[in-house]
This record gives structure tokens, sequence and C-alpha cells, in this order.
């Protein structure tokens, strides 16, 4: 007998039973989520971008935030980011054609990720405001590492985006195959393994900075 | 691979780990932390109770429909490019895990920390094997150069401090100098893991959550650490426990919610990934095979037990940090990969009761355990299971066992209890002298060696104070 069929085979022993109904089964799983409401913490009536961006930047997430009127001035922020920290005008970027298309003149992109690489941009897919997360998906366009490898992570949500719950985040993904990676980010790379220090940039950024741009 | 760990020592251990004022300090700072930080998470969320009913109905309704669950993930899973590989038990999963390496020629591999794989002795497989085996997690990565087991599932070196890091990183990381700084030290293991993520040809984890409508493997980390481990080799590889599926991404989140709260304090770990299958078309990073190993390891055989309810665990450690008998012995001295009162489950209930009888005794039945689990697991009920068994299968000691036999037959007697304990009574108030607790006891010398035996109030026994009207 196969490792597979062994392994259904006692548990089909420890349950007492043969094959259950999918359909009894899934009636009973989606029960079990029917009343969402009852048992998530409420994201209230505020806007959920203001909310969003106050998570975000809470001293637990630690993100910081600017939002931004319009794409057109992204160049620009991202620039002055990288000049207020003294950082050079390089820095990796993953951008949909949107974004891709802006002026970037005055730095220098590249379109792949160093392994010391000090500054990745990349686009998050939306973003919750129950927990201050992005919401970042691997596809040819976004690349995985850009989210996780740098010290500095910078990333761009569009307002539009923003939903309530990590249940709307997901939901977005339901009617296409998932992302072969789908992230929730809500802060850095942190640990507090030596003495319960929090130190920040353990392995990937020890820095995020959100834009939360309005139009496009 | 067979695993060394063994719980036999049990009190022997406590007892040494008593007398390490280090590791004393390190236990009640730490533990008093993680206390206050999941009680204001439980305040901040005035829904808790009613998620946590959903998060125990959601863990038993899987369990009640496992073999569906296992079938539809897999199905999934396959389907989005992700081969899925069974394991009956844990020689088989590393044998598995192992022959996946050497088919990717791989010299070095990286690890997220997973408690399956400690289980299942993966990390001595794999060296046995004779390949380079990275810990990526900041505290295994310690664990590993000190030679140390993990003495808490969720912050493996609590036992450690700075000094003793310092020591090991300085022997260990280039250019090996002298560092106290702790951001210092993270950054040393910071540069010296960021070579191994590039240079491993495979990558390891475990699972938190199993998606079985859409096949997606879920990891929680604060680190960032399993993206980089998982998105960078060659080959990735998840070895998890079939007790891990949950039906679709809401069941998980309603976990997730519980899990982080549970464990530091946290609304969500700052990285939650769910993998689904390896590189697609056009895709410029991600690993170019994605291996599941699912591993029974005795699980099936806990499924149609009594102790079923264990299998719910999310290994939050909620249960261990509230627990007072860990909180002063700490994680090593339970012998295992578990500790505290899920681990004085677990231990016993998949290895084996002989070799760790003492472990649900280590229990004052206070039952916080019982009121911290996000699954409602019933902790304290499942170690009084055990210690019943203990007996059944006379591994209890004789002494106690004779001593416990004698105690029965008096109090199934009333006409013999009654002037039994009146005797009692007297004489222990006779010893004691007016004194409200006895340093010594005749006869009692394994009580008293390490505590006051309370003396009995005035006024005689419980049935003579209640027949005078004292309630």
């Amino acid at each position: 007998m196969s490792a597979r069929a062994e392994v259904l085979a006692r548990v089909r022993r420890a349950l007492g039973r043969e094959r259950a109904d999918p359909d009894v089964i899934r009636a009973e799983a989606d029960g079990l989520v029917g009343e969402l409401a009852a048992i998530r913490p409420p994201v209230g009536d505020h806007d959920a971008v203001e909310r969003f961006i106050a998570k975000a930047a809470s001293e637990r997430v630690a993100a910081t935030v600017e939002r931004l009127a319009a794409a057109d001035d992204l160049p620009d922020r991202v620039a002055a980011y990288l000049a207020e920290r003294g950082l050079a005008s390089r820095l990796a970027a993953a951008l949909p054609p949107a974004l891709a298309g802006l002026d970037w003149s005055g730095l220098t992109l590249a379109d792949a990720i160093d392994p010391n690489e000090a500054v990745a941009l990349s686009w998050a897919e939306a973003a919750v405001a129950e927990t201050g997360s992005l919401v970042v998906a691997s596809s040819p366009a976004a690349p995985v590492l850009f989210n996780f490898l740098a010290l500095h992570h910078l990333a761009v949500v569009r307002a539009d985006d923003v939903v309530a719950y990590l249940e709307d985040a997901w939901q977005r993904f339901a009617h296409a195959p998932l992302p072969r990676a789908l992230g929730l980010v809500t802060g850095t790379s942190g640990t507090a393994d030596i003495e319960g220090q929090n130190i920040k940039g353990a392995h990937g950024p020890r820095y995020l900075h959100i834009f939360v741009v309005d139009r496009f | 691979m067979t695993v060394t760990y063994t719980s036999e020592h049990f009190k022997r251990e406590a007892r040494l780990a008593l007398d390490q004022p280090n590791l004393q300090r390190a236990l009640d700072r730490t533990t008093t932390l993680l206390q206050a930080r999941r009680a204001e998470a439980y305040r901040a969320f005035g829904e808790f109770d009613a998620a946590r009913a959903a998060g125990s109905r959601i863990k038993d309704h899987v369990l009640r429909h496992l073999d569906h669950y296992l079938e539809t993930f897999e199905a999934n899973a396959e389907a989005a490019g992700c081969k899925v590989h069974w394991a009956r038990d844990a020689d088989e999963a590393c044998r598995i895990t192992t022959e996946l390496c050497r088919r990717a020629e791989a010299k070095t591999v990286t690890r997220v920390k997973s408690m399956l794989g400690e289980e299942i002795g993966l990390p001595e497989a794999l060296d046995a094997a004779g390949f380079e085996r990275v810990e990526t997690d900041l505290a295994e990565h310690i664990n590993q150069l000190a030679g140390d087991r993990p003495s808490h599932i969720v912050i493996p070196a609590l036992h450690k401090t700075r000094e003793e890091v310092s020591d090991l990183f300085e022997r260990a990381h280039p250019p090996h100098r002298h560092i106290d700084d702790v951001a210092e030290l993270v950054e040393s293991a910071r540069t010296t893991l960021r070579e191994k993520y590039f240079a491993a040809e495979v990558g390891i984890s475990g699972a938190n959550f199993l998606v079985a409508d859409n096949g997606a493997v879920c990891t929680v980390t604060n680190e960032g650490n399993a993206e980089l481990t998982m998105q960078l080799p060659r080959v990735q590889i998840v070895t998890a426990g079939i007790e891990k599926l949950v039906p679709s991404m809401d069941h998980a989140g309603v976990l997730l919610r519980l899990l982080a709260r549970s464990a530091l304090g946290m609304e969500l770990t700052q990285y939650t990934t769910f993998l689904t299958g390896a590189k697609r078309p056009g895709d410029r990073d991600g690993p170019e095979e994605m291996h599941l190993v699912l591993v029974d390891a005795g699980r099936t055989e806990l499924l149609g037990d009594e102790l079923a309810p264990i299998l719910k665990c999310i290994r939050c450690a909620a249960c261990i940090n509230h627990c007072p008998v860990y909180g002063q012995i700490g994680g090593h001295a339970y012998g295992g990969v578990y500790q505290g009162p899920m681990g004085s489950v677990l231990t016993p209930a998949m290895a084996s009761l002989a070799k760790s009888k003492d472990l649900p005794h280590a229990c004052t039945l206070n039952g916080r355990c019982d009121e911290v689990c996000p699954v409602a697991i019933p902790l304290t009920g499942l170690m009084r299971t055990l210690r019943e068994r203990t007996w059944r299968q006379h591994l209890v000691d004789r002494p106690t066992r004779l001593g416990l036999g004698l105690w029965g037959a008096v109090v199934r007697r009333p006409a013999l209890y009654r002037p039994a304990s009146r005797l009692g009574v007297r004489a222990l108030r006779l010893l004691a002298r007016g004194r409200p607790a006895l340093r010594r006891l005749p006869g009692g010398g394994a009580w008293t060696r390490s505590r006051d035996f309370a003396a009995p109030p005035p006024g005689g026994t419980f049935m003579a104070r209640y027949r005078r009207g004292e309630r």
C-alpha cells in the first residue's frame, strides 16, 4: 500500500467511517465563517484609507506613510526619501506600466535586485485597514524579492485599493488562481530573539515607507 | 533518523533548571512580558471569545473530515504546480526530504524553523546526509551554533543571554570581533545569513496552515526569513503535519487573528505568506520546484483517541507562556520538542508514555492554559487522561502506588476516613505548635524539601466544621 493510501485509510479508520458527502462538508464549513462580523475586530465607520494609514504608522507596524494626491508626484517623493536619508539615487524597482511610464529621470531604476540592495520599490495590489498590512502578489511584473530583501522597502498602493478586512484582501484574488506568492506585509523584518529586544532589519527590510496614491 | 530527545530525566532536569539564575531571569522577564502582551491584545479585540469558539469549531470540523480535506488540498496543490508527497512516519518524511535534496544536488540547505521538522528529527537527518544545514530563524541560528535544542516553540533561544550570543557570534561570524550591542549582533547574523540564502540550492520550511480549497501553504514569521528561504533556492520543500489543514482562506483568517495575538500580542505577524506552486511562466524569481511532504507520524493514531483535541493545536505557545511550571523550569527540562502544557500532552501522546510519564504530572491543574488556548483545547483534562494512563499502565512508582492505594481504600470508607482524618488533623496541629505551616514533616520529606506543608486551621476537620454550621 502506498503511504498516501495508508495514511488516508488510517484517517478513515480513526474516524470510523467511509467517505463523507463533500456537499455536506462544504455547507458545514461555510457555516463556520458565515457571520464574520461577530468574530473579527470592527474596523468602524472611519474612512478605510485613514484607518489604514493610522494602523500602518502605529508603533507596532512602524511604517512611515505618505499620501500623494497624484501618481505624478511619486518620482519626486521617492527622490526626496532617498535624499533625506543620504541614500544614493539608485534603487531596484518593480512597477506596473502605469508607474513605469512616469518621469523617473532624476533616479536610476534597476529592474533586477542585487543581493545587497539598499532600496527597493514595489507595488502592492491592496492594503488592509484592519491590520495596516500591504497585500503583495507575485507576477512577471512583480517579482517577490523586491518586497523582502532590501534594507528600505518602499511600496506604492492605490487609495482605491485599500480594503477594510483581511477577507476583502483575498476576495480580490478569488476569481482566478491565487498568485504564486501572496503576501501580507505588516511592518518590517524584526526579531526579539536576543533578550526580547525588538530589532528591525533581521534579514530583510529595516524601514518600510508606504505611498498611498489617490489619483492615477 | 531517530530523535534523541528524551523526557526520562524530567525531574532531575527540572531541579537543575531551578538552580540557574540566568535561566530564571530570562524566564521571568519573557513570560511576564508575553502574558501582558497577550492580555492587551485580548482586551483590544472584543470579539476574541467568539473568534476563539469559531477557531475551535473550525479545527474540530477539519479533524472530523480530515480525509476529505487532505484529498482536496492535494488535488489543488498539485494543480497549482506543487508536488505532494506522503509520509507515514518520521523516518519516511526525513527520507523523502533528504532524497529531494540529493536530487537537487544540494550542498547548502536553508531552513525556516518548523516544529514538525524538529519533531521528526529533520535537522539531524540533513546533517547525517552530509548537507550544510543553515538555520535562518535567528534564534535557531543561535541554537545551531551553540548545539542547543529549542527551549520554546516560538522563542527557541529564550534561555540564552546576550553575552552567550556574543561569544557564539564572535567564534562563528567573520571577521570574528567582539560585539556587545544587540542591534549589532543581529546585523552580524544578517550579513552571514544573507550569503547562505543566496548559496542554498534547497530551502525547507514548515507550514502554519494548508488551505484546502486553493492548495496554498501559509507561513507566518516576524523575521521574513521564510520568504527568503522559500524564494531564493531552486527547490523549495515544505514539511507539514496532516492536521494543518483549513477549508479556505476565510478559515485561515479566523485562526491567523488568534495566532499572533495569542503568541505575541500582535494583530498579525509581520510577514504572512501564501504560496502555491513553483515559478510560473514569466516569473522572474521563485523556485523551479515546490514539494510538500504531508506527515502522519502518529497523528492518525491520536485522531481516534481521547487525546485527539491536542491535534487542534496551532503552536502559538500561549499555554507555555502562562504555565507556572514552565515559568520555573524552562523548556529544556521537558526533554522533547514541545514544552509546557501542550508539550506535556503531545510528547507522551506521540512518543512513549513510559519515557515521559512525569510530564502530565508536572502540572498544578491551575487551568490557565485552558483559559488562554486560542482553540479551546482542554489541556488539563488531557493531562488528567494521561495521568490515569500512567496509573493503569503501572508506570507509577511503587511507593506512590502503595500510598495512593492506601489513601483510596481509606477515603472510600467514611467510617475509617473520618476518625483517621480527625487523628491526622490533631497530629498535624500538635507538630505545627500554632504555626501556620510545617517546615518538616516526618515521612513527608519529598514534599517539605522544597516547600512548606500547610498546617490545618483550628476547628477540627472539614466535616466537623461543616456540621457546626461553618459554611
